[in-house]
């Protein structure tokens, strides 16, 4: 250890604060648990007709257990977002959508059989009674075909022909789709009727629910936009067709962005404003200027590209957990393809590091677009920075997070073993395309680097 | 920006289509009873010489039951109810099944101790519990 060494900072990789909100989370389905099993469910499992419904009810509360648990996770929590990281928290809500879609179909399916059975009605009878005389189930319907539909819509299959800007804001009616179907379990199920607890559990949970999405999306984002008052200074042409947007602000610091971490904005162009982009930043935070690199893929980036000095800019975030936090160790080795390069460039700039201990590899398919060059290399020479630049397109017939040509000499593992000394060492972060990503994670994996020390975040949609 | 805008006002007028049906609130549309069904309002079979006894009111989660037992020659001749439960839709529904068995087990077995109807046990237990507080009256003169 030389004798400038700073100390490094403790890891923050959120672990305390996953073990909470999973505990928190577990525990919501216990108290599902614990008012099924109160009132009666196991009890009455016994009995035909009854046994139906009864599992209709533990099935139906779960399923809106998990529905709340779903709007939770996609709130923009702040400390939720940075226990787990928005590309985690997507995945969770993905899984947990789909479970409690299932589970609300059983929950349809056995009440209907349940409610048909012990009153020797006609399933279709049954189901047009439940429907149109029970109290709330004409909401309860018309929120469950909305879940349905954006489940439908979620599919791979399905998503992958939508653009994500319809496929968005299809998917807000889940929110609607919630509100409306769970009134219905206050008003039929047999222990909110009659039991007070149960149904201020519910309430409160659903309050929350709500509370959490109005403070955190909708909220916090105005009055962050407000208090900064972000506004285009220019857009610059980097290359092809990758653009730098600057920013300037009030108290920017008061954010608390950190270098790897992405902002949610919204460029108030006129048409075409609402929609939002996540761009990382692409070098650290100032005081008095922010700024996000990104490539003008499709309709949009025309419109971003082309705006004007002076343009309002409503934000959300910061988000990510691509940071210094994660760090475990002394060495780093940050790996970048494509546009991907933006995070890294502004870790480059931001980590604490010496001569040496940091290397930086850029991955693009040609030198014209390793963008932000001039700047990479300005930045390592002043720190002491290897930067290691990798362009040439990449190899067909086998995937590969290396160029054509060095593919064609050296394995994945080897070539990054040569590369990059004391590998094993090292802290990882990497950003780029998903199966650029894959590829270098098994590289690494069998250059010998424990996963634990690999830190990227997985996004695409 | 005009799809949005058909969007949101289809959304909205969707909202307050559901939100004028009458369930939306909280409300439950009553059954439509088959005619022979038992009516709300007492009307005590008149049977010569019978005696009427009001049973205990008896209270459950679900509201309130009372039985009117008519005593003739020394047996039941008759049971109506004065008083039933009036929440949770779906037990409503199992009620009106149960209650008429109710009444005719009671008149063949002429006591309160009859089997409750499944589905609808606390109704049972709270008829036949104002019942038998009928019957007991009717035994202490």
């Amino acid at each position: 250890m030389t004798p400038d060494r700073f100390p490094l900072p403790r890891p923050r990789d959120g672990a305390v604060g996953r073990t909470v909100t999973a505990v928190l989370a577990c525990a919501t389905l216990l108290v599902v648990l614990a008012l099924w099993v109160t009132a009666g469910g196991v009890t009455e499992l016994g009995t035909d007709g009854t046994g139906l419904v009864t599992v209709a009810r533990l099935t139906g509360l779960t399923a809106s257990d998990l529905l709340l648990l779903q709007v939770l996770a996609m709130a923009r929590v702040p400390w939720v977002e940075r226990a787990w990281g928005q590309d985690r928290l997507a995945r969770i809500h993905r899984l947990l959508g789909f479970t409690s879609c299932w589970l609300m179909t059983a929950h349809v399916v056995l009440v209907v059989a349940g409610y048909a059975a012990s009153t020797d009605t006609g399933v279709l009878a049954q189901s047009a009674d439940l429907v149109v005389r029970y109290p709330g189930m004409l909401l309860a319907a018309a929120g469950t075909a909305l879940l349905v539909l954006v489940v439908a819509l979620s599919v791979r299959a399905a998503r992958r022909r939508a653009r994500y800007e319809n496929w968005h804001l299809l998917h807000l009616y889940a929110y609607l789709g919630v509100g409306l179907a769970l009134p219905h379990q206050l008003w039929n199920g047999a222990h909110f009727v009659t039991s007070r607890a149960a149904t201020a559990y519910w309430w409160t949970l659903w309050g929350c629910a709500a509370a959490a999405l109005l403070a955190f999306r909708v909220g916090r984002p105005l009055w962050l936009s407000r208090r900064h008052r972000i506004t285009v200074d220019e857009v610059r042409h980097e290359a092809s067709d990758v653009y730098s947007v600057y920013l300037s602000g009030r108290r920017l610091d008061g954010l608390s962005a950190r270098p790897g971490q992405f902002l949610t904005w919204r460029l108030r162009t006129g048409r075409g404003w609402s929609r939002a982009h996540p761009f990382s930043l692409s070098e650290a935070p100032r005081k008095d200027r922010l700024r996000f690199t990104f490539r003008a893929a499709g309709d949009d980036g025309a419109r971003l590209a082309g705006a004007v000095p002076g343009t309002a800019v409503l934000i959300e975030g910061p988000f990510g957990t691509l940071t210094e936090g994660r760090r475990r160790g002394e060495r780093v080795l940050l790996m970048a393809a494509g546009i991907g390069i933006t995070p890294m460039r502004a870790l480059l700039e931001g980590m604490r590091y010496v001569d040496g201990e940091l290397t930086l590899i850029y991955r693009a398919r040609s030198a014209d677009e390793l963008v932000l060059r001039d700047e990479i290399d300005g930045i390592a020479a002043e720190r002491g920075a290897q930067v290691i630049y990798l362009p040439g397109p990449p190899p067909t017939g086998r995937s590969s997070w290396l160029t054509a040509e060095l593919a064609e000499r050296h394995a994945d593992h080897e070539a990054l073993t040569r590369l990059v000394p004391e590998l094993a060492a090292r802290d990882v972060f990497l950003c780029g395309p998903p199966p650029w990503m894959a590829a270098a994670r098994a590289a690494l994996r069998t250059a010998g680097v424990p996963a634990r020390q690999v830190h990227d975040e997985r996004f695409g949609w | 920006m005009r799809k949005i805008t058909f969007f949101l006002l289809a959304t909205i007028a969707g909202l307050i289509g559901l939100f004028s049906y009458r369930t939306s609130f909280g409300e439950a549309v009553p059954q439509s009873r088959p005619a022979e069904a038992a009516t709300p309002a007492p009307s005590p079979t008149v049977i010569a010489g019978g005696r009427l006894v009001d049973g205990d009111a008896v209270f459950t989660e679900y509201g309130t039951v009372q039985v009117r037992v008519t005593f003739a020659g020394g047996r039941v001749a008759d049971v109506v109810i004065l008083q039933k439960h009036t929440v949770h839709e779906h037990s409503l529904v199992l009620n009106e099944l149960a209650l008429p068995r109710l009444r005719e087990q009671v008149l063949d077995a002429q006591s309160a101790e009859v089997d409750t109807v499944s589905g609808a046990t606390a109704t049972s237990r709270a008829y036949l519990d104002s019942l038998q507080s009928a019957i007991d009256r009717a035994h202490t003169p």
